[in-house]
């Protein structure tokens, strides 16, 4: 981190933020007179309550004289109205609310004020007006205290505060989409994507409360993409590549003391969700990637693993594969002609077969056929098997491992097991195979382990050939 | 026995029979209440299965079959894996207590006016790409690092060598729990009809701490699951070889006769220990023909002798024990556990470890070698080590030749070859005194939970009701580790 490169970056939004200290700065009186909004907005719906309340009782109860008290009210609450309603323009003005969720709040705000002036006005005089005038306005001003209250509630703690709880014949009504997720069930590495599935939802736990898109906290929304991309106030919040250069990562890694800390209440979070937000940023903070697309070190394996059940080793293919039980009949038949047949698990259906009646003979291979996609490991150590009749092996498509050792099979045998697309592991020791098989075996691009201990193998073709291909190992033995 | 058939009831028998008769009628009808009334469901079909409790395993086995070369006495894991030059630094010192931790010693040391810290007197160097620490004492093993899987963090609860042998095979330092062998062989079943499940091979005229058969033995579960102890010499399985003037028909026909009048017996008096004897008496007849032709190793060729080292030749020895498991694994025997004793070296350590590794240390090696090469640690486990490890200060007088040293539960290294661990890989890690566990301990049911899970069993689900509660391997204990696992 060269410092000279990097001044005239770390220069720009320190001017920014300079130019935007002087209009703080005469901000911040407005800024104290208006955090007294959310108190100042309580009197006048005591007031013009208590009033309409009163005058209803005395309707009640048929008093002759109205009381002097209800007008004085609806004076009260009209001033107290307008107080609320000019320490909440103030607030409105720093700039922390959506234009579009203040903008009703804001004028119905208003309209209140002189409604409740109108009102007092009318319930000084009672007897001028008509009892129905009267009361539609009473009705008009309970609904309109009504409304704007909930406004002012959702701007401050969010749309979804008040139902959120509610039972969900309710939030059926109130038209709320059902957004309670479970824990995500992660099919294979490949369908994670890394931001919606594991970085979203730290986000959504930890700072979506006071940054979404309604509420957005120095001028930051981090519900979605687009807000976390842009920024907040003082500039973009991700450096790409680059999470110590990151105000996101910077804030939730100070001293929770640290006025600047983030979250600033609730549950900080946890190391391994630190963790991820870091990698997720040193990786290029993308929104789109899956977790193939990501590097991964030890450290954040094991947090994948530990906080997701995330397994990111390569699985082997027959942990991968899901079948349907074999049919009981064929399984008869296989045994019977003298295979030793497996189920691998209680779930997992593939095959692990092995030959043990002799003779071996090709009829006996071909019933094979009929368990073509179950068989994964196969067994024929030690038997007579032919090289003409591993032929028939070739549509055994999960097979990943195969063991023809201390066999007669040669290189032409070899020749039949190409078409094997998920061969790992081949055991040929003590076989009449050569050099030349190695031919074959480099077409089987999936195989990862191959024995010729005890065969016409050489150590320098051998060797040749583990040159050639990294992730493959050839075992010729001692010998 | 003939007498069964017409005898009265004893109290014994009425219990055993009711109690078991109408308990099975109830779980069953609990379970499936339709099914009391209903035909008999076909259940999935496979005999060759090998009649394991659990059918199939929960989930694929990455490990088929396990070779278990147990250490007893417990190995120095100073001087042969844990390499902490501070020891050396501040060797003749006393152990600050701040290490110690007010932990219990044995009654050997807890007496001592001191206890200096003794550094190991071997050579430790970094051995393969893996880089693996190992001492001069194990040079064939120290070849093959790279294939070998250390957990340096293991630590027990026991700090006695019965207590805590039985503990690492049983789950449980009280005696009566059934060993892992045992288990394995209830929970999955034979792989070879012709031999036991579980085989137990004792390296002969070793001394020091005593080792009992219970720590093989099956504990609560039916007796056939016990290892079967195979000795070097005429009879490798007692009592197996047919009288003088008794050949194998008759035999043959002997067996079939009492047969039926077990099952007889068994229809009056239900007692589950009449199958075991029947299985028993039906795989001691198999035996007759398959272990004289496991331990006639007459077929190996001079080069495996060699390799497995000089002592390989004569039965009875580590190595030639060695041998024998590999055979043994080749015809899919599931738990092959190997005891090697006196590793005990509470004085003049240094001269009885060198006499240990060299019993030991090629055939080993030899052993891993010789699986690898025949395509065989696909699927099979080898596991190396002791009950506890041993103290970082010196029991007795420490002088620059010799030191012993104690009991020490609380960390010790064992290694591990094969299916589905990580090769060339250091798990876990001691503090700087070699005396606590630092980094990622591992206890001895989280071993045991690992090793179940390589052999495809949730430790948690394979279980035995016994005395009206469940028993397990672990326990109540026990987590995979994970971080292990290939």
């Amino acid at each position: 981190m060269g410092l000279g490169k990097n001044l005239s970056d770390k220069i720009k939004p320190y001017l920014n933020e300079r130019t935007n200290l002087d209009t703080m700065i005469a901000l911040d009186f407005s800024t104290f007179m208006g955090r007294f909004h959310p108190i100042l907005v309580h009197l006048p719906i005591g007031f013009l309550v208590l009033a309409i309340l009163l005058e209803w009782y005395e309707h009640f109860k048929k008093t002759t004289s109205k009381s002097k008290l209800i007008p004085f009210a609806w004076l009260l609450g009209a001033i107290s109205a307008a107080a609320a309603a000019s320490s909440g323009w103030l607030l409105g003005e720093t700039g922390l609310y959506t234009e579009e969720g203040l903008f009703t709040h804001r004028w119905l705000g208003i309209a209140v004020v002189i409604v409740a002036f109108i009102g007092w006005w009318l319930k000084k005089s009672p007897d001028n007006y008509s009892n129905k005038l009267q009361n539609g306005f009473n009705i008009l001003l309970l609904g309109m205290l009504l409304f704007e209250g909930h406004k002012g509630g959702n701007l401050t703690h969010g749309e979804d505060y008040l139902i959120e709880y509610a039972p969900n014949a309710i939030q059926k009504l109130a038209g709320a989409s059902d957004t309670k997720d479970s824990l995500y069930a992660f099919k294979s590495i490949d369908s994670v994507n890394v931001y919606a599935h594991l970085i979203a939802p730290i986000f959504e736990a930890k700072c979506v409360a006071c940054h979404n898109s309604e509420v957005q906290r120095g001028g930051l929304n981090m519900a979605l993409p687009d807000g976390l991309a842009m920024g907040g106030e003082n500039g973009p919040i991700l450096a790409k590549g680059n999470p110590t250069e990151s105000t996101l990562f910077n804030r939730i890694t100070l001293p929770q003391r640290n006025i600047k800390f983030m979250p600033p209440s609730g549950e900080a979070m946890t190391y391994d969700e630190i963790k991820l937000v870091e990698w997720w940023i040193q990786e290029g903070a993308s929104f789109n990637d899956s977790l193939p697309g990501f590097q991964l070190n030890d450290a954040m394996k094991s947090v994948l693993l530990r906080k997701y059940g995330l397994d990111t080793k390569p699985k082997p293919w027959y942990e991968m594969v899901s079948l349907e039980p074999l049919e009981e009949g064929i399984l008869k038949a296989l045994e019977e002609a003298g295979f030793v047949i497996k189920e691998l698990g209680d779930t997992n259906h593939l095959l692990d077969v092995k030959f043990s009646g002799q003779p071996l003979t090709r009829e006996k291979l071909v019933l094979l056929e009929k368990a073509a996609s179950h068989i994964t490991w196969l067994s024929m150590a030690g038997s007579d098997v032919k090289d003409e009749w591993l032929s028939s092996l070739g549509i055994l498509k999960n097979l990943t491992r195969l063991q023809l050792e201390k066999t007669e099979i040669t290189d032409a045998g070899i020749g039949h097991l190409t078409g094997l697309k998920h061969l790992e592991a081949l055991n040929l020791y003590g076989t009449k195979v050569t050099d030349a098989c190695l031919q074959d075996i480099q077409k089987l691009k999936t195989l990862r382990r191959v024995y010729v201990w005890g065969t016409k193998v050489t150590p320098e073709a051998a060797k040749k050939l583990q040159e050639e291909y990294r992730d493959f190992e050839l075992v010729l033995g001692a010998n | 026995m003939c007498n069964h058939s017409n005898k009265n009831y004893s109290r014994r028998d009425f219990l055993t029979k009711t109690s078991l008769g109408m308990g099975a009628l109830s779980m069953a009808s609990m379970l499936d209440p339709m099914g009391l009334f209903a035909k008999e469901k076909p259940l999935i079909h496979l005999p060759n299965s090998g009649g394991g409790a659990l059918g199939t395993p929960h989930f694929p086995a990455k490990v088929k079959r396990v070779i278990y070369l147990f250490q007893s006495g417990a190995p120095s894991q100073l001087d042969l894996f844990d390499y902490k030059p501070l020891l050396n630094k501040m060797n003749g010192q006393d152990l600050p207590e701040s290490v110690q931790q007010g932990q219990r010693l044995t009654g050997m040391s807890a007496g001592q006016a001191s206890l200096p810290i003794a550094g190991s007197i071997f050579d430790f160097k970094q051995h393969g790409e893996s880089g693996a620490w190992m001492s001069n004492l194990m040079p064939h093993t120290a070849k093959i690092v790279d294939e070998l899987c250390f957990i340096k963090s293991m630590y027990t609860e026991a700090i006695n060598h019965d207590p805590a042998v039985t503990f690492l095979q049983t789950g449980s330092q009280l005696p009566g729990r059934p060993s892992i062998g045992s288990w394995v062989s209830y929970g999955l079943g034979t792989d070879n009809k012709n031999l036991p499940e579980f085989v137990v091979l004792v390296t002969k005229d070793k001394y020091g701490q005593p080792l009992y058969s219970r720590s093989w033995g099956n504990g609560f579960l039916p007796s056939q699951h016990q290892g079967v102890q195979f000795r070097a010499g005429k009879d490798p399985v007692l009592y197996l070889t047919n009288p003088p003037g008794i050949d194998g028909t008759s035999r043959r026909e002997q067996l079939d006769h009492l047969q039926q009048l077990e099952k007889i017996n068994h229809q009056d008096v239900g007692d589950p220990e009449i199958l075991a004897r029947m299985a028993q008496y039906e795989m001691a007849f198999r035996m007759q023909t398959s272990v004289p032709e496991i331990m006639d190793t007459s077929d190996e060729s001079d080069y495996i002798y060699d390799m497995y080292g000089e002592d390989s030749k004569k039965p009875g020895t580590f190595a030639a024990n060695c041998i024998l498991a590999r055979r043994l694994a080749e015809r899919d025997v599931k738990f092959i556990q190997l005891y090697h004793q006196g590793w005990d070296q509470h004085g003049d350590l240094p001269n009885a470890i060198k006499v240990q590794c060299k019993e030991t240390d090629q055939a080993t090696a030899a052993l891993i070698t010789d699986l690898k090469q025949r395509g065989m640690l696909e699927d099979t486990l080898v596991i190396w080590g002791g009950e506890f490890g041993r103290t970082n200060y010196s029991q007795g007088q420490l002088t620059p030749e010799s030191f012993g040293r104690d009991h020490h539960p609380k960390c010790f290294t064992i290694f591990m070859a094969g299916a589905g661990i990580k090769k060339g890989f250091t798990f876990g890690a001691t503090d700087e005194f070699g005396y606590n566990v630092a980094q990622n301990p591992v206890h001895v049911h989280d071993f045991q939970a690992t090793l179940m899970h390589l052999l495809g069993v949730d430790h948690e689900r394979l279980n035995f009701k016994f005395q009206g509660r469940r028993y397990r391997l672990t326990d109540v204990h026990g987590k995979v580790v994970n971080d292990i696992l290939a």
